[in-house]
Order: C-alpha cells, then sequence, then structure tokens
C-alpha cells in the first residue's frame, strides 16, 4: 500500500489525474452524493430564504410572503453601503496580513518534526478562546496601549484588523497546513540540495503547491473579519460600523425586510465578485488543483 | 506517503531547525496581540470582583474557579459545552467530507460547487441565523412539511434548544470546512482508488480504507476547526439554542456584559480554554498516530 | 548557510514590513479616530437604526445648527458602550464617547462607579435643562428619564378567537395551558427581563417571579426584539412580553391580527405596569468637552425633540408638555400612554445591586 501512495502522489505533484469514467457507480458513490446534495441545500435554504423574505411588502420579514415587491431595496440606507465598505477593507486587510504570517506559518508547522503537536496548539490557540473573551480582552488591551503609546487602537481600522488578524490566523493555518503535511518533501527538498535557496524554493515550490489551500485561508481569513459581531462589537467607535454590527444593532430596533433587502444585495454582490475572480483566475487555480 | 517525507530532508537537516524562522511571524503576532491581553485579561480570574468592571488586585482568591469545580451546575454546564462541540464536530464531518469530495471529484461542475459554497458563507451570519429561525419556526416551512408528509401530527420543536443551536452552527462552519477539506481531497490522488478498484476492493472498501486514512490529517484539521468554532461562537447558539442551551460562552458574554464581572468572566474563559486545549491536544495525536502507524508500515 | 540564514531573515522582517505597513495604512482609512482636541465632533453613544436616526433628525440637527460642531454615533446597547467607558476608566483614559444613552441598570452601574458626570456639575450652563422633566431620576444626582417605557403583552388576536381565549388583561393570560410552547418571554439579560420577573412576581419578591416563569412551557426566551416580532410576525408565537414600542409597532403593523396591552401586575391593587424603565443621557465623566454635551442634553431634553422623537421610536416622552404635543399630532397615543399614578414601577434601586445573582438564579431555573 505504502508502495502505491509514494508512486501516486509522485506523479500527482507533476499533473494532477482528472476524470474517473472507467468506475462504475456503486450504492455508497450513490449514498455520498446523496449526503452531498443534502448538504448543499442545507447550505443554500437559509440564503434562499433571506432572499424570499426581502421582496415581502409586509413591515415584518414573513415567510411565505404575501406579495411582492421592491420597496425594501429602493429604500436602503446609504450608511449600509459605508458600512460594507468599512468591512470591505477591514475583511481585505486582515486576509492580506493572515495569509502572510500564517502560510509560513503552516509550512514550518509541517516539517517541524518532533514537537509539531504542541507549537500548532499553540499557533491554534487564538481560535479556542471565544470571541466575546477575545473582544473584552483586546478592548482593554488596546486602552493600556493607546495610554502608554498615545496611538489610538479602539474604534479605527487599525485595532479592528489586529483583533482580527489575531482570530484569522489560526484559520489559515488550518486550512493550509493539511495540504502543507501532504506535500512532496522531496520536491522542495530536491530544489534545495540542487543550489536553490530557502527563499526561492518557499516560494517558487512551496507556494506554487499550496495555492489552493492559499487561496482557501484567504478565503476563510476574509470570511472571519467580514462576518464578525462579537469581537468588533467591543471595538467599534463613532466613526466605524461594520456591516454585521450594524446589522446586528438594526435587527434589535427597526428589524424590517429591509435587512434582508441589504443581504440579498450583498449576495448579489459577492456572486458577481466571485464570478469575475473564477473567470480570471480559471477554475483550475480556482479550485485549488495541484498544476 | 511517508516514505516521501522525512528521510532526504532529515538528511539535510541541522541541529537547529531550520523551519523554525517560518514560525517567527506567528509568535510575534500571537505573543503581541494575543497572549499579553490573554494573560492580562486571565489574571483577573484569581483576583476578587469589586463591583461592575473593577477587580480588586489586593485580594488573591480561587474562589470563582473552584466554584465552576465544585458547583454541580458549571459541571453540567461544562458538560453540555462539551456535547455541544462534539455534535456540531461530528455532524460537520458527516456532511463536509462528502460535500468536500463530491466537489473535488466533480469535473466540470466543480466551479459552480465551489462558487455555491462561498457565497453562501457571505450571508452574515445574523441573516443566516433569522433565516434558520423562518425555517425552523413552529409554524415554519419545515414543521408544515412535515405535518402535510403525515410524519407530525403536532408541529416539532425544531428551534430555541440544542437541535437548533446544532444545526445553525454547522451551518455556519460547514463553508470553511468543505473550502478547508477539498484541496486534502484533491491530494489523494484518484489513481490510488483506482488502483484500489483494480485489485478488486468494493467501493465502499476503498472509501474507507484508502480515501479516508488518506484524507485523515484534513479531517482532523477541520474537526479542530469546527470545535473550536462551536466552543467560540456565541450569537448562533444563543439566537438559536433558546434558553435550554447554555453553554460556556453565553455565559462568559454575560459575565463580562451583563452583570459584568469580569473575574468571573475570564475563569470561565479560562475553563473553556483549558477544554478546547485538551481537545486540540487529543485531536492531533489522533491525526499523528496515523502518520507514525504508517510509518511503521514500510 | 549564513546566506540562506540571511535570506530567511529577510522572509521575516518583509513580513513584519507588511504587517506594520498595513496597520498604518488602514490607520489612514480609518480617518480622524477619537482625536484628543475638545474642538473634535461630540461622541454619542446610542442605540443603533431608528433611535439613531431620530436622534440625528432631532436634537443632534438643533445641536449642530446651535454650535456648528458635528455628533458622531458609537452605537451599540448601552451595555456594549458601557464595557468601552469601564476599560477606559480602569487605565484612566479618556472615554469613548462624551454622552451615553443609558437604561436603568446601566446608570445605576455607571453611577455607583462615579463613571457619570452629576448633573449639579453642569445644569447651570444651559438655560432651563431638565426643568421641564420631573426629576424623578433613579439615580440620584444623575440624569432625569428622557423617555419611560412600559411592558405590553402583546397578542396575536385571530389566535385567541380561535383558541376562544378573552382579551388578556393581566400577565395571567401568559401562563394559559393552551398557549403553551407559544409563549415568548424577554431573556433575564436584556433591558425587559428584570422588568417581566417583576411583573409575574405577584408582590413576592424576584424570587418568586423567577420560579413562576420557570412553569412557563416558553417558545423562545428571547434575547433579540427582532427575533421575537419575527417570531410573531410567523406565527410561531401568539402572546410575548414586549417593550411597549415594540407592541404597538406589531398592532400598527396588522391592528386585525395583532394586540397589546398593558396588563395588571398582580398583588399590586389593579394597578397597570410594570413601568419597566426609563431611557436617560448622560454626560461621561472626564470628557474633554462638558460644555458641548450639556447643550446636547438641551436639546435632547427640549419638549418638542421628546414629542418628534416618540413619534419615530414609540417611547414615551418624560415631559408631561412634549405628551401633549404628541397626543395632538396623532390622537392614538391618548390610549397607549397610561396615567402615571395607575402604573407600578419597577423599584431599580433594589433590583440593580442583586442583577449578578438574579441573572445566575434565573439561568439555574430555566436552564
Amino acid at each position: 500500500m505504502s508502495d502505491i501512495d509514494t508512486r501516486t502522489l509522485m506523479s500527482v505533484s507533476g499533473r494532477p489525474p482528472r476524470a474517473r469514467r472507467s468506475m462504475k457507480l456503486s450504492l455508497s458513490d450513490i449514498m455520498l452524493r446523496i449526503v452531498a446534495a443534502i448538504g448543499i441545500l442545507f447550505l443554500l435554504l437559509p440564503t434562499l430564504i433571506s432572499i424570499v423574505v426581502a421582496f415581502g411588502p409586509s413591515r415584518f420579514p414573513v415567510f411565505p410572503p404575501e406579495g411582492l415587491t421592491l420597496k425594501w431595496f429602493t429604500s436602503i440606507d446609504p450608511s449600509y453601503g459605508d458600512a460594507a465598505l468599512t468591512s470591505v477593507i477591514l475583511a481585505a486587510w486582515t486576509a492580506v496580513i493572515s495569509i502572510a504570517v500564517g502560510v509560513p506559518a503552516s509550512f514550518g508547522l509541517a516539517r517541524w518534526g518532533r514537537g509539531a503537536n504542541i507549537l500548532q496548539t499553540l499557533a491554534r490557540a487564538p481560535m479556542q478562546v471565544p470571541y466575546v473573551v477575545i473582544g473584552v480582552m483586546m478592548l482593554q488591551f488596546f486602552v493600556l496601549i493607546t495610554k502608554t503609546t498615545g496611538v489610538p487602537f479602539v474604534g479605527t481600522i487599525r485595532g479592528l484588523v489586529i483583533a482580527h488578524c489575531v482570530v484569522a490566523v489560526p484559520y489559515v493555518i488550518g486550512a493550509v497546513y493539511p495540504t502543507a503535511c501532504l506535500l512532496n518533501t522531496s520536491l522542495d527538498d530536491a530544489a534545495y540540495g540542487l543550489g536553490a535557496s530557502r527563499l526561492y524554493t518557499f516560494f517558487r515550490v512551496v507556494l506554487p503547491s499550496l495555492k489552493g489551500s492559499i487561496i482557501a485561508g484567504t478565503v476563510f481569513a476574509f470570511l472571519v473579519s467580514f462576518d464578525d459581531v462579537p469581537i468588533t462589537l467591543f471595538l467599534v467607535g463613532s466613526n466605524v460600523q461594520t456591516l454585521p454590527v450594524k446589522l446586528f444593532a438594526d435587527t434589535e430596533f427597526s428589524f424590517t425586510p429591509e435587512l434582508f433587502a441589504v443581504s440579498t444585495l450583498a449576495t448579489v454582490v459577492t456572486c458577481i465578485l466571485v464570478l469575475v475572480l473564477t473567470k480570471r483566475v480559471g477554475t483550475q487555480r480556482m479550485s485549488g488543483a495541484s498544476s | 506517503m511517508s516514505s516521501t517525507r522525512g528521510a532526504p530532508s532529515r538528511a539535510i537537516r541541522k541541529p537547529r531547525n531550520p523551519f523554525r524562522v517560518y514560525l517567527i511571524p506567528l509568535f510575534v503576532l500571537q505573543f503581541a496581540t494575543f497572549l499579553v491581553p490573554l494573560v492580562l485579561f486571565f489574571r483577573m480570574a484569581f483576583f476578587k470582583n469589586q463591583g461592575p468592571g473593577l477587580v480588586d488586585y489586593d485580594h488573591a482568591t480561587f474562589e470563582y474557579l473552584g466554584l465552576i469545580f465544585v458547583d454541580p451546575y458549571y459541571q453540567q454546564v461544562v458538560l453540555d459545552t462539551v456535547i455541544f462541540g462534539l455534535l456540531v464536530t461530528v455532524f460537520t464531518l458527516l456532511l463536509g467530507f462528502p460535500i468536500a469530495y463530491c466537489i473535488a471529484r466533480a469535473g466540470r461542475f466543480k466551479e459552480t460547487l465551489l462558487i455555491v459554497v462561498i457565497v453562501t458563507s457571505f450571508t452574515s451570519v445574523i441573516i443566516k441565523v433569522l433565516g434558520w429561525k423562518i425555517l425552523l419556526g413552529a409554524s415554519g416551512p419545515i414543521n408544515s412539511i412535515l405535518q402535510v408528509l403525515g410524519i407530525a401530527d403536532e408541529p416539532l420543536r425544531l428551534v430555541n434548544n440544542l437541535f437548533g443551536a446544532v444545526v445553525g452552527t454547522v451551518h455556519a462552519v460547514l463553508p470553511l470546512i468543505v473550502l478547508l477539506l477539498v484541496p486534502v481531497v484533491e491530494r489523494v490522488p484518484v489513481r490510488l482508488e483506482e488502483a484500489a478498484a483494480g485489485l478488486g476492493a468494493r467501493r465502499f472498501t476503498t472509501y474507507w480504507s484508502v480515501v479516508l486514512p488518506a484524507a485523515r490529517i484534513g479531517l482532523v484539521s477541520g474537526g479542530l476547526v469546527a470545535f473550536a468554532y462551536a466552543m467560540g461562537s456565541f450569537t448562533t447558539p444563543a439566537l438559536l439554542g433558546g434558553k435550554t442551551t447554555l453553554i460556556l460562552p453565553i455565559l462568559i458574554r454575560q459575565q463580562a456584559m451583563t452583570t459584568i464581572n469580569y473575574p468571573m468572566s475570564a475563569a470561565l474563559s479560562i475553563t473553556l480554554v483549558v477544554i478546547v486545549a485538551i481537545v486540540t491536544v487529543v485531536g492531533l495525536s489522533v491525526g499523528s498516530g496515523q502518520r507514525a502507524r504508517m510509518k511503521g508500515d514500510q | 548557510m549564513a546566506k540562506r540564514r540571511s535570506l530567511a531573515f529577510v522572509t521575516v522582517i518583509a513580513s513584519a514590513a507588511l504587517l506594520l505597513s498595513a496597520c498604518a495604512a488602514g490607520a489612514d482609512t480609518g480617518s480622524s479616530d477619537g482625536s484628543q482636541d475638545t474642538k473634535g465632533p461630540l461622541r454619542v453613544g446610542a442605540y443603533g437604526s431608528t433611535w439613531t436616526e431620530a436622534v440625528k433628525a432631532t436634537a443632534a440637527k438643533a445641536f449642530t445648527e446651535e454650535t456648528g460642531v458635528k455628533v458622531e454615533y458609537v452605537e451599540g446597547n448601552p451595555s456594549d458602550v458601557a464595557a468601552q467607558i469601564y476599560a477606559t476608566s480602569a487605565q484612566g483614559a479618556e472615554p469613548p464617547v462624551d454622552v451615553i444613552t443609558t437604561d436603568d441598570p446601566v446608570q445605576t452601574q455607571l453611577a455607583q462607579r462615579e463613571l457619570l458626570v452629576p448633573v449639579a456639575e453642569y445644569a447651570d450652563s444651559v438655560d432651563g435643562l431638565f426643568e421641564n422633566v420631573p426629576m424623578e431620576a433613579n439615580n440620584e444626582g444623575y440624569a432625569p428619564p428622557v423617555c419611560d417605557w412600559y411592558i405590553t403583552l402583546t397578542y396575536n388576536k385571530v389566535k385567541f378567537e380561535e383558541l376562544g381565549l378573552p382579551t388578556p388583561t393581566s400577565w395571567e393570560a401568559l401562563f394559559d395551558s393552551q398557549l403553551a410552547g407559544r409563549v415568548a418571554i424577554p431573556d433575564i439579560t436584556t433591558a425587559m427581563g428584570l422588568p417581566f420577573v417583576f411583573a409575574v412576581s405577584d408582590g413576592q419578591g424576584m424570587s418568586a417571579g423567577i420560579e413562576k416563569i420557570a412553569t412557563l412551557d416558553t417558545y423562545s426566551v428571547y434575547t433579540s426584539s427582532g427575533d421575537m416580532q419575527s417570531d410573531m410576525a410567523n406565527g410561531n408565537v401568539w402572546a410575548a412580553a414586549t417593550v411597549d414600542g415594540r407592541g404597538w409597532g406589531m398592532v400598527d403593523s396588522d391592528p386585525d391580527q395583532f394586540g397589546a396591552i398593558i396588563p395588571e401586575v398582580a398583588g399590586t391593587d389593579g394597578k397597570i405596569g410594570p413601568r419597566a424603565g426609563s431611557c436617560y443621557y448622560d454626560i461621561v465623566k472626564d470628557t474633554p468637552r462638558m460644555d458641548l454635551a450639556a447643550k446636547f442634553l438641551g436639546h435632547v431634553y427640549a419638549d418638542e425633540t421628546q414629542a418628534e422623537f416618540a413619534a419615530q421610536t414609540g417611547y414615551i416622552p418624560s415631559s408631561p408638555t412634549a405628551i401633549e404635543i404628541l397626543i395632538s399630532k396623532d390622537g392614538k397615543w391618548a390610549d397607549r400612554i397610561p396615567e402615571v399614578d395607575a402604573t407600578v414601577p419597577v423599584d431599580w434601586q433594589d433590583v440593580v445591586p442583586n442583577i449578578a445573582d438574579l441573572t445566575d438564579e434565573f439561568n439555574r431555573k430555566l436552564g
């Protein structure tokens, strides 16, 4: 078995075999597909409901809606746009920094050898602290730092980026580490042995092989930041407001289908962005095949 | 797998681990922006609460941590928290692996399926929760369908209990796990499966003894992400779990925000972090046990 | 060998530089973050959404016209904003807001910690400040209420008719067995939670109220009012204890389907309520903009502002004159604003010191 393993892994690092036509569908294949289909439906359901509800005419979000209207879309408050922009900027910074820190770390952990588990547990630690706690402790920490240095952190993008990075980096490691472990060591060792520098090897051999996971990690980091309420709630200020925190505050005070309309618009924008991105980057890279 | 790892790198490896430097940015970041604030916060657990937001650093005490250990109510909360986390982890992997596998092997539909997963994960967590509230409601669509089909006479209680909390949290973390597992499954070579089939293995055997072991490290990593996510999330279990799903993150928020008892909040946080650390270490050794076994195969 | 290591260190330094530059660049987009001078905008802690919109349209507009100073908002529940104040005060730093909107528990907690400016220190700087509102501040020496609120029993008229239930008059109606599993009540951590415990306590004390609530078969113990409203609108919940503003909001959305009343409170000689609480605007201690903050309060507490604010949000003004203005504009308010003497207030001074214990008890009994 380990023999097959070696050969196929070697071959995959060259070129991924694609279609698998020869095998017949068996019961387990069918079961697997059914579960996957249920899973995808499960993923879609709440989003679909929120889209339908956004077109309802009544003051409160009701399903099934008693009619169709666009009024919640036309009356969207412009402050949602500002909040969405803040959220995107924040999430983008978080993603960039988390990748810059998390990817080398994952690679280092994968190659560490003895004691890697302990290091990995440490590296993952921020993920295990509930967000609420991170919010409270970051708030107190930032206030302390501001007092000593005079640089404001609470209520600034700077502060939010740092707080979000703390929780996003472990997600990047969670995404990149498993593929880094499966990476063919002989390849970069070969490159290294042939005289390429560690740095060159890392950028030209390791990074390309991790592409899929890095993209997944970027999406993770972006998402963790883009969707965060509990941490951000403690750190928002008078001129920094993110979209989810605004939505959260609004469910408390003016719970109308407008919230669902905002969310639907955000979904549509995301769809377009992802589509454009996939067209640009191409299926192969987007889905992370090892090429 | 292991035969390609290890040997050559061991030859090159110097007494000082060369991979250390890749970890420096991580540990610098974590020390400055995580460890220091965390220690400052946890420290509060050992001092007396002196009214809202005020800690008396002159009087050390183990009162709060002791209470969590001794009081059967908190023992129950800890147990419920662990059960909640494990349920979320198990169901996330049960759904996540088939989805990831099908996506990884979906050929030209791969892109579309990935877009679906990514787009659903971009719907704000608040909106998702509110969507579930409507879906799972006593008069909601799912209950209506169940009643029309004659599966249930009375509306089932699907929300404001453990079921609702698990559904919502699995839903929130599932896209992350799928995105994490797709590249892992892709690294399990199709030829490996073909070889197994060629040797006469049934599909189930192939999945069970070829695909799953090869993806094991990814499954462990995904499981840990799911568990940690469940342990860290507050919004979803609070809104979908109702009063009967009292888990540690909810109590921590209460202590930090409503009763403003920082020492108790810190003590509960320490408990939660210890739980997750134990699960992580156990999980990781299960994962590396696999690697060790395969090394032994050679 | 040395060369390789130095290259590796370049990676580290590059990452660190990236981190730092990102933070610096991030700061630029963060604009004027809380500049420490007294000339900056006035920062007000406020609930989000409708509340902020109403403040913008009324008090803030008049304030900016008078002083030329802009108003910015830190949005969130009073406890969220207060959390920031506790943190800054612990380090002796400048508070994140100059003025904070509070409810009874938060005002009491902040007052206990002496993190609010007593009225005596600024009342004279603005003509006639607070003179129009009865000075029944819950916390003596701090700002008086700007609006009051009650808890209503909001119910689904259609369902009540179907089940043959009479129009509710007291809180006892929630305990009808036909409503089992279809009742929503507020969690103790929300602003309505403690008043609701009081409402069903039958004069026997808060613990008795919690015991009684534990016998109720609820659909949800909600932490978000929007959530509860959605459950009512979708027919999952048939009766709920809610803030009056939300209750009337349900009625206004569909008067044929929803009804709301301020019920009788058992053990209080037929009084209704409870008068669950008030909202306050207080000046935060150590603000560098005390005079501006006082001027802002002058606008917030003005009769016209209160009336307009109530029309937009549904919260009852504290000033009798403002109530008259409100009713003269829209007659429906006459039915919705009870005579203060006919209502029973929650004794916050008695309740607030026990919040921690009551919360714990509530969790244990209902969990």
